[in-house]
């Protein structure tokens, strides 16, 4: 249940997050301002004792002999000091002076007057203006009103109705900020007070859906003993081992803590995107000896297979008793490396192999089918740095790149080997793309990492973690089907090659998409494999334009795969299965690959997951 | 990544700090905003018709009443449940006068307040009981004493205020005001008089509140990136 709820969580609050700090935000502005300022108590005299009623007033009766017209309340009052009745009938009222039964208007010199006398405060009043209807600063009263603004800090302006006089409001400056504010609370933006406006609803119900799952999320991941100091908590050993299970480091860990945060706290950061949030399922670590049931969430992101070899999101396992983990990418997690670029080569107008020789020999971790982590600093460039040989400029002339390329925060970007390592004499190799976004909207976005590795030049210096990644050939001689399409191609030709250097006698089969010939990389390089090694057969198979040649195949790649090899295949289900590429052809292929009846244990894939 | 390490930290700490009362904002603010605010005051429940002053009525002289009550301050002529009467001021205290005989009328019984309570209402209840209350109840704690307080058998438990005084409709509450107002009390955090917004309380939660929606956006951009930018 819990990552549906994180996940709905996350997406519900990408569009309610600036309406939630907006409310948070006016509410304390709300909050700060006096509300006797806000009220204009600050600048308002103290209401004077009412004077008795005057005698010789003109009676009642007669005044209401003379209006003319019916009449629900009369009441007495004063204009100044002016005795006056006030006659109301529904929504009209009126003034009729008291000793005359004469009709009484509200002038500039009385408005004048009635305000001079509410205000106190060092400030002039200037000449009243006369609005025929009345303001949004009137609120609620929609007749004719005299405005009377005072020169003093505040702004201060006193409304009064031009039908009896009365005072309306009084306004200041720090009324017109509460009321900006309220009207960004509110969620009104043309009348300012009606607060049951749609929208208002719809953004309040997002925020009780973050509240009620928040809270659900918060329940589900703090663990009790996370309330109880750090110190006063029992300590645990924590031993780090390698893959391999060579012995890394002990790392003492509090009961309680998980083990991503126990990790965290000793400097040591796993693979993580969402910063142990159970959402990026990169933290997986393999617990030596006994491993706890899964959770939900080790279930959305790991495998049946993985969880049963006790694989575990770190994010997610509590320290309770000393543990021994395996972690990846062993000593490459915190050890920060060096290299310096020695060549680059652009294989199609976007896809570059990057060459780097590491500034201290590697290990063999260095496995086909790992990743690096590249550490890209915060920089800006300007476009001119990123070069392109002659023989691209068409293809990049359609972009449109902004004059300068940004990435404000240190950054960490994976990149899976592209050859193996002894096949390049101890250099690594990688295959960057670079990753733009649409082209219809007006500045195009261009990716942070594919920015910067295409800014590099030969004998610049990279840094870099890792290897990092579960995905790797499997020992023995199945048959083995790769199947891959963009920059997929990396993980997989180093697999390909490595695995026909070992002198595999098994077939082998690389099916390979692309949008269109220019795009494929190392065709030549495939194709010439394929005529050394008469046990490996390769397909080119484009999406968009089949051009002419004998070996190209027009459709999709998974698809082209079923009719040209699965469909007939004899024995299907012993064969192992390699795929990599983007999010859409992987997870159509990995589809189709279940609807064969292949099992999961035979197909190994890496994703660009998002 | 170190930043994702701490901000989905401290949304985590905070969100225990604040999360209740967030919880609370939500859900107030959702019923403030969803409720019609016509609703809430009750302008469905109750309904005052004023009729014209017929001049004939008026008989009472002024400068009789002047002189009967020498510190009166002003007067106001109104329908009170078909008669005409003066409403007298003098400085706070209010006395209603027949306005034909000039004769000072009594403070509303219980008999009359029940039959102006009834001909204000518009709901489908009836009178259940009704009190002379010298003392305001909080939820109507700003109006002026004596009045009488009209319960009627609806499902909104409606209550009427009249002013023993004067026979105004002072206030309307319903079972929708008052989970209004209670949940207002929760909206700004003022559990004594639910009206105070300045107080440090609400200062402290809305500015604690604040960092976590900040938190929370800074999760945000953690929490949508790619897993790998590119193999």
């Amino acid at each position: 249940m819990k990552p549906w709820i994180r996940k709905l969580h996350k997406w519900v609050g990408l569009i309610i997050a600036a309406q939630f700090a907006i409310w948070t935000g006016s509410g304390l502005i709300m909050s700060l301002l006096d509300h006797d300022a806000v009220e204009g108590r600050v600048h308002r005299a103290h209401p004077r004792e009412m004077p008795s009623w005057p005698a010789g007033m003109l009676a009642p009766q007669r005044v209401l002999a003379d209006a003319g017209r019916p009449v629900q309340t009369l009441e007495t009052a004063w204009l100044a000091d002016r005795p006056v009745y006030r006659l109301a009938d529904k929504a009209d009222v009126w003034l009729v002076d008291a000793r005359t039964g004469q009709g009484v208007i509200v002038d500039a010199a009385v408005a004048a007057i009635i305000a001079t006398r509410d205000y106190v405060g060092g400030g002039r009043p200037e000449t009243p203006e006369f609005l025929p209807k009345a303001n949004t600063e009137t609120r609620g009263y929609d007749g004719p009103a005299w405005r009377v603004s005072f020169s003093d800090g505040d702004d201060t302006t006193i409304y009064l109705s031009a039908q009896d006089g009365r005072i309306l409001q009084r306004r200041n400056a720090t009324w017109r900020l509460f009321d900006t504010v309220m009207m960004l609370h509110f969620m009104d933006y043309s009348g300012r007070q009606n607060f049951n406006n749609p929208l208002a609803i719809l953004a309040g119900s997002g925020g009780l859906w973050m509240a009620l799952s928040g809270m659900w999320l918060l329940i589900a991941s703090f663990r009790l003993s996370e309330f109880t100091p750090v110190r006063w908590r029992r300590k645990r050993n924590l031993g780090i081992y390698a893959p391999d299970g060579t012995k890394l480091r002990l790392v003492e860990s509090r009961e309680g803590d998980s083990v991503f945060l126990a990790l965290g706290r000793s400097g040591l950061h796993l693979p993580s995107n969402c910063g142990g949030g159970q959402s990026c399922g990169l933290c997986a670590v393999r617990l030596r000896g006994y491993a706890p049931p899964s959770t939900s969430s080790d279930r959305e992101h790991l495998t049946a297979g993985r969880l049963r070899l006790g694989y575990r999101l770190a994010c997610n396992l509590p320290v309770h008793t000393d543990l021994e983990v395996e972690v990846p990418g062993d000593a490459g997690l915190w050890v920060e490396q060096t290299a310096i670029v020695e060549r680059i080569t652009a294989v199609t107008p976007f896809l570059r192999e990057i060459r780097l020789l590491p500034s201290s020999p590697i290990g063999r971790e260095f496995q086909p089918g790992s990743y690096l982590q590249v550490h890209i600093p915060d920089y800006a460039l300007p476009r001119q740095h990123i070069a392109h040989p002659e023989e691209h400029r068409d293809d990049w002339g359609e972009l449109d790149l902004p004059a300068t390329l940004v990435s404000k925060e240190p950054i960490r970007r994976s990149y899976s080997l592209s050859l193996p390592v002894e096949k390049a004499d101890g250099h690594l190799t990688l295959l960057a793309r670079f990753s733009v976004g649409s082209s219809s909207s007006k500045r195009q976005f261009v990716g942070k990492g594919s920015a910067y590795l295409y800014s590099l030049k030969p004998g610049d210096p990279i840094r870099f973690s890792g290897p990092f990644g579960d995905f790797a050939l499997r020992p023995g001689d199945r048959e083995k089907i790769f199947i891959g399409g963009g920059a997929g191609m990396a993980p997989l030709r180093a697999m390909i090659h490595s695995r026909l250097d070992q002198g595999g006698q098994e077939r082998i089969h690389f099916w390979y998409g692309a949008r269109h010939r220019r795009e494929a990389p190392y065709t030549d390089e495939m194709a010439e494999l394929a005529l050394r090694h008469p046990n490996f057969t390769w397909h080119l198979v484009l999406s968009e334009m089949a051009e002419q040649g004998v070996a190209l195949i027009r459709g999709l790649v998974h698809e082209a795969t079923h009719e040209g090899l699965l469909r007939d295949h004899p024995n299907l289900k012993s064969c192992e299965f390699y795929l990599c590429g983007p999010p859409g052809m992987l997870s159509a292929t990995l589809k189709l690959l279940r609807s064969l009846g292949i099992d999961d244990e035979r197909i190994a894939f890496d994703d660009f997951k998002i | 990544m170190k930043l994702a390490f701490w901000a989905r930290r401290a949304h985590r700490w905070i969100a225990l700090v604040v999360g209740v009362q967030a919880f609370l904002w939500m859900l107030s603010g959702l019923y403030m905003t969803a409720i019609p605010i016509e609703l809430i005051h009750g302008d469905h429940l109750a309904h005052v018709e004023a009729e014209p002053l017929p001049e004939v009525a008026v008989r009472a002289d002024t400068s009789v009443l002047s002189e009967r009550y020498p510190d009166l301050t002003g007067f106001r002529l109104k329908q009170l449940m078909g008669q005409t009467v003066y409403e007298l001021r003098q400085g706070g205290k209010t006395t209603l006068v027949d306005s034909t005989t000039g004769v000072e009328l009594p403070p509303l019984d219980e008999h009359q307040a029940r039959r102006l309570a009834s001909s204000f209402y518009r709901g489908d209840g009836s009178i259940q009981s009704m009190h002379l209350l010298e003392e305001a109840p909080s939820e109507v704690a700003k109006r002026p004493v004596p009045l009488w307080q009209a319960n009627f058998s609806d499902r909104g438990h409606t209550t009427l205020y009249l002013s023993a005084t004067t026979g105004e409709l002072l206030a309307r509450r319903h079972s929708f005001w008052r989970l209004y107002d209670f949940l207002w009390m929760f909206h700004i955090m003022d559990y004594e008089t639910r009206s105070n917004v300045n107080n440090g309380l609400m200062r402290a939660a809305a500015s604690v509140g604040l960092l976590f929606a900040i938190s929370g956006i800074w999760l945000l951009v953690y929490s949508f990136r790619k897993r790998k930018a590119a193999i």
